[in-house]
């Protein structure tokens, strides 16, 4: 009834999850793969995430998502007891990623936000100027450190929404790259 | 027995996990124990172990846990008769020690004699040359400025280390490649130096290749005898600062006369200056088995578990019973049995390892045989800003190094930690940890056979690299589910909210218009 995509996986869903608790069946096609693979799923939801029963055993995730740079929600997903995991996933609707695609034809630019609070010391870099990724933008001092504040990708510098002395909080926007 | 011991009270000037472990050896001793607290810890764990506890003042260390004045008259209020200051903040400032003894309280730990001779790296340096201990080249004391740092540079050649005369784990430290460098780096670590410890003088030493960090815990009686416990190896560091802790020393096991030097060197020194209680000598081994002395640490250090696990010595009970006047100290090192490791759970990034504080929900530190969490966390809180964003301490024991490693990996795949997060899994705060990067550690092909030199990150970017970017069938399916039940609820809730849909999908519009 309901369709989805994770990455690889295709999710067909012959009846529709609800509760904290519960049973669903869903067909899972992987990319690549002949044909569909139809599992009952077991779930127990909690406060950080959900326990899956499978066939094979009980897996449990602990799931954290987080506002991506275009809004859409991201989700880092770390097995439980074990050391795997993932980060950036998204669970796209049948048809959404490709109208993400098609609109997304041009890249948004990237915030670069304070990770921890702190004071801005010093900016290397104007509003105008190419940056390579790694590049030094700022000096922030927080944690009793000077912490070098360096580009996530290349660009241009777009905007610094920040002042030398200036004292920010965590998450607080530094500047853009285009 | 010791419950009908009637003894004085321990004010414990510190907070977070030592306060803790110090708390505990009071209780299993019988000293009652004292604790403080500033605004940002009025419900911290340790506040809540102790038997009594004192508010002293706003967050910043200098307003509370650094206020001499505050914890003397705690001290006083609370019948305390002894200070164990732990480590970092007052632990190892001679003043602090003057301070205690003329208000007629006894400090846990060395005189403020020997610790001004070997807590000031300048004047250690004296002392270890006079003693004939080997040590790094470096400047006579502080340079006046970068000129004459990139003098002595130039004498003894690149690459140099900067370092701040009243420095400690990393701040005010800065590595010099090349004389075009050294001026930039000079005012930068100068500046970091003054901000952290109030003192922004430098000095200069040449920077050991393929450099191992083995330090040597001692325990001095303060009358002119002293005993060491063995090393430990912390070459595993990133932004200098240790992340990993092992005995015995990986690079020691091929260097066994290393070993016995080192021991004899640091105990010598230790004896000379009638050293009391526990202390550490740091020294940095190259990979032929030279060593040279560092600096001297005047106080317990964060790693002493290790040390704890491999002798079976309680190194807290140690330093109280001496400060009672209660302690035979043996006249033998202790036998040392097996091998220890710990690492350093902190919340940080686990790629660019900046502290990465904030509110904490959930937490599971991992237990079992011979597994140990030094923790000041039990549940959902808060990692400060104000202070060092360490959670927990993860040591093991076993009987031989690839055991513990074994066991170790198995404890940290135990671990969890996470953010609070919103009915809709959505994060709350800025916490994240390095956990990730501890658990690539325990399976580093270089760490398993105890390659391990300072440089190992930069060896081994892989320890830093994304994750994976295809999920699992079980992950995929987890994220889907998920999501679908989310969005089941999201139908729910939405009749009530007026079709506003999840919290994502307000996020989602709030950012896009924004846009």
């Amino acid at each position: 009834v309901k369709q989805g995509k994770i990455a690889n996986f295709e999710f067909h869903w012959k009846s529709f999850p609800r509760g904290p608790v519960g049973v669903a069946q869903v067909e899972v096609r992987e990319k690549g793969a002949a044909q569909g693979n139809l599992l009952e799923v077991r779930w127990r939801r909690d406060a950080d995430g959900i326990w899956l029963e499978l066939p094979d055993g009980v897996h449990g995730f602990d799931i954290q998502g987080e506002a991506g740079d275009d809004g859409r929600p991201v989700f880092q997903v770390a097995e439980r007891g074990g050391a795997a995991f993932w980060q950036g996933l998204s669970y796209f609707h049948a048809g959404e990623e490709q109208a993400q695609a098609a609109a997304g034809g041009v890249k948004k630019s990237a915030r670069v936000r304070a990770q921890m609070p702190g004071k801005i010391l010093r900016i290397s870099v104007k509003i105008g100027e190419v940056v390579e990724k790694g590049q030094t933008l700022m000096v922030m001092e927080a944690m009793k450190m000077e912490n070098e504040i360096r580009a996530t990708q290349s660009g241009l510098i777009d905007q610094v929404k920040v002042s030398e002395g200036q004292a920010v909080e965590t998450g607080a926007d530094l500047c853009t790259i285009k | 027995m010791n419950q009908k011991l009637r003894r004085a009270p321990v004010l414990i000037a510190n907070r977070g996990e030592i306060a803790i472990r110090i708390a505990r050896t009071c209780r299993a001793l019988g000293f009652p124990t004292v604790a403080v607290y500033s605004d940002a810890d009025r419900f911290s764990e340790h506040v809540k172990f102790c038997d009594q506890a004192f508010h002293i003042g706003a967050p910043a260390p200098k307003e509370s846990y650094l206020n001499v004045e505050k914890l003397l008259e705690v001290a006083r209020l609370s019948g305390a008769k002894y200070v164990h200051p732990g480590y970092g903040f007052l632990s190892e400032r001679p003043h602090f020690v003057e301070a205690c003894e003329k208000a007629g309280l006894v400090f846990v730990g060395p005189s403020a004699e020997s610790m001004r001779l070997m807590g000031d790296k300048i004047t250690a340096r004296r002392t270890v040359d006079e003693l004939r201990v080997p040590r790094v080249p470096g400047s006579a004391g502080a340079v006046a400025d970068a000129k004459e740092a990139a003098r002595f540079a130039a004498e003894v050649g690149y690459p140099v280390l900067l370092k701040a005369t009243a420095g400690g784990g990393g701040k005010g430290m800065r590595r010099v490649d090349s004389e075009g460098e050294i001026s930039a780096a000079f005012d930068s670590a100068g500046r970091e130096a003054l901000g952290a410890f109030g003192d922004g003088s430098m000095y200069v030493e040449k920077l050991i290749l393929e450099p191992h960090h083995v330090e040597i815990q001692v325990f001095g009686d303060g009358k002119g005898r002293a005993i060491h416990l063995g090393e430990r190896e912390c070459s595993i560091q990133r932004r200098h600062q240790k992340v990993w802790e092992e005995s015995p020393a990986p690079i020691l096991e091929t260097h066994p006369d290393t070993r016995h030097k080192m021991f004899e060197a640091a105990v010598r020194v230790a004896e000379h200056v009638k050293y009391a209680g526990a202390g550490t000598f740091e020294f940095i081994v190259d990979g032929k088995g030279n060593f040279y002395f560092l600096e001297m640490n005047t106080r317990l250090q964060v790693e002493h578990p290790v040390t704890e696990w491999v002798t079976g010595v309680d190194l807290v009970a140690w330093q109280l019973l001496l400060a009672a006047g209660e302690l035979a100290l043996p006249s033998q090192a202790p036998e040392r049995r097996g091998s220890a490791i710990e690492v350093r759970l902190y919340a940080e990034d686990p790629v660019s390892f900046l502290p990465a504080p904030g509110p904490l929900g959930a937490i599971e530190l991992p237990t079992g045989a011979f597994v140990r969490s030094d923790s000041a966390f039990t549940g959902p809180g808060e990692v400060s800003v104000h202070y060092d964003p360490m959670i927990s301490k993860v040591s093991v024991w076993a009987p031989t190094r690839p055991q513990a490693v074994d066991r170790l990996r198995a404890a940290l795949d135990e671990a969890r930690v996470e953010p609070p997060k919103r009915a809709d899994g959505s994060r709350v705060g800025s916490l994240r940890t390095n956990l990730s990067f501890l658990r690539r550690l325990t399976r580093n092909e270089q760490v398993i056979v105890g390659d391990t030199t300072t440089d190992l990150i930069a060896r081994n970017p892989g320890l830093i690299a994304p994750p994976p970017a295809e999920p699992s069938l079980e992950a995929a399916l987890a994220l889907a589910t998920f999501q679908m039940l989310l969005e089941s609820e999201g139908v729910e809730e939405g009749a009530s909210e007026g079709g506003q849909g999840s919290a994502w999908q307000i996020v989602a519009r709030r950012e896009g218009a924004r846009q």
